[in-house]
């Protein structure tokens, strides 16, 4: 029971930050499963029916463009940054670093 | 089942899941993913899957949707008009009970004896209380679930509330998210002569939801019930029960538009253009209805006149007498105009009120 609400508060702590991770990866264009890995080797783990579904929002909101690219052996979606995904992605990286510096004001003052 | 099998299972799981039109893709993006797991991770097609989870699940989140029939925004309405619904079933059912345990309508009541009466009696006024609040719940549930069910769908903004309520839709719009709620964004509290009292809309659906369920179950109630001594021996119902089948639907139709603006109505609270459009559409669907059942359909019984006169055993009704134009083009006039005049009061209400005072 404990364990189960450890693991549901962690879930909801990583939702937020998600968008930002994937955000950050996607200055070039990267497709699905090649983002799950790059963000796995950093210690960030996403399931593929978490980040599949992200990535087709993301787009749906103009954040992200993506292209299909059939030149290898397998199909697949490449996603990108769009200019306007550019601007609030740093937009987002301002507002993370004044909340990552207040919060650890808080947490180190404990 | 072999591998190739199982992945094209999995997917067609997925995609059934998801709007048409993003099928394909998903299909193609979820094809390669897999492939790339097992591959990448070297693990097997059923452990891929199994990490990949439920495909409703999975499905849900392409969707995105809210996983919800009636949001919290409309709710707390929703179970307020399901209580006053609620209300108007019960009268209803007590009403129709009533009658029918002392009417008898299927005309097997025992009435011998004062015991076989009463025993009679409560045998039908249970059997009808239990059969119309059972019936009366189930509609007007549906009923009232598929408005707000659609006002939820729609999105359509019934309640007062800030005009620039901060979504994630407005990412799209604007490079930096518009500030959200603020003190000046608070509505002007309505002009109290643009308020629409909570009491009014009420009354009307209680009389709609009792008007609805008499008409839809006991329509034979609407009529004049003739009695020889203690029994009864006919009823001539106003309305054309023959055709009742055609008529019912769209008589009952009618109703249900005046339910969804006074429900619009009541949600709202005072008169402002969702309110004063709603009335413009619902009353002019509302004459459309009219129109059609009264000037093209046989809605009255035409042979209601006739036999009241040979209960009464009269021959001729006097000149001033309203029965005297039964089944007449004068009569069906008469009642589209008053029907017209009163639409037009309202319409003309909701739209002087809102110019006026919103």
């Amino acid at each position: 029971m404990e364990k189960d609400l450890l693991e549901s508060l962690l879930s909801e702590l990583r939702r937020g930050t998600l968008i930002l991770c994937v955000l950050s990866q996607l200055g070039e264009a990267r497709y699905g499963y090649a983002l799950v890995q790059i963000l796995g080797e950093k210690g960030i783990s996403i399931d593929a029916n978490t980040l599949y579904p992200l990535l087709r929002r993301l787009e749906k909101q103009g954040l992200l463009c993506s292209e299909w690219n059939t030149e290898e052996t397998k199909p697949r979606k490449y996603y990108k940054r769009t200019v306007f995904g550019d601007q609030i992605f740093a937009e987002l990286v301002k507002q993370w670093n004044d909340l990552s510096t207040g919060m650890n004001d808080l947490l180190g003052g404990n | 089942m072999n591998e190739k099998d199982m992945i094209a299972r999995y997917i067609y799981e997925v995609t059934k899941r998801v709007p048409q039109e993003t099928q394909q893709e998903i299909s193609l993006e979820l094809q390669s993913l897999i492939e790339d797991m097992c591959t990448e991770e070297g693990i097997s097609v059923e452990e891929v899957l199994q990490k990949l989870g439920d495909p409703a699940e999975f499905a849900k989140r392409y969707r995105g949707d809210n996983n919800y029939l009636i949001g919290p925004d409309y709710y707390d309405n929703y179970l307020w008009v399901i209580k006053i619904a609620f209300i108007g079933i019960a009268i209803s059912a007590v009403i129709s009970a009533i009658i029918q345990g002392i009417t008898d309508i299927n005309g097997s009541m025992d009435t011998s004896s004062w015991i076989n009466f009463f025993t009679n009696f409560f045998t039908n006024f249970l059997a009808e209380l239990f059969a119309t609040a059972i019936n009366g719940t189930c509609s007007m549930v549906g009923i009232v679930t598929i408005i707000f069910a659609v006002l939820e769908w729609k999105k359509v903004k019934v309640s007062i509330k800030p005009e620039s309520k901060w979504t994630v839709d407005e990412l799209s719009k604007n490079v930096t998210p518009v500030k959200s709620w603020t003190p000046n964004s608070l509505p002007p509290i309505p002009d109290k002569r643009a308020v629409i009292r909570r009491g009014d809309s009420v009354f009307s659906i209680i009389f709609i939801t009792v008007f609805a369920t008499l008409l839809l179950l006991v329509p034979q109630l609407f009529g004049a019930f003739h009695y020889d001594g203690n029994t009864l021996k006919s009823i001539a119902c106003v309305f054309n029960l023959k055709e009742w089948d055609r008529i019912a639907p769209l008589l009952v139709l009618t109703l249900f538009i005046c339910l969804v603006d006074e429900i619009i109505k009541l949600v709202t609270g005072y008169y402002c253009k969702p309110v004063m459009y709603s009335s413009i559409i619902c009353n002019s669907l509302q004459l459309i209805g009219a129109v059609i059942l009264l000037k093209f359909l046989p809605f009255w019984n035409p042979d209601f006149a006739g036999t009241l006169q040979e209960i009464a055993g009269i021959t001729q009704f006097s000149d001033g007498d309203i029965l005297s134009y039964w089944g007449t083009e004068a009569f069906n006039n008469m009642l589209l105009a008053f029907i017209f005049i009163i639409s037009f009061l309202e319409t003309g209400e909701a739209i002087y009120k809102t110019r006026k005072y919103s």
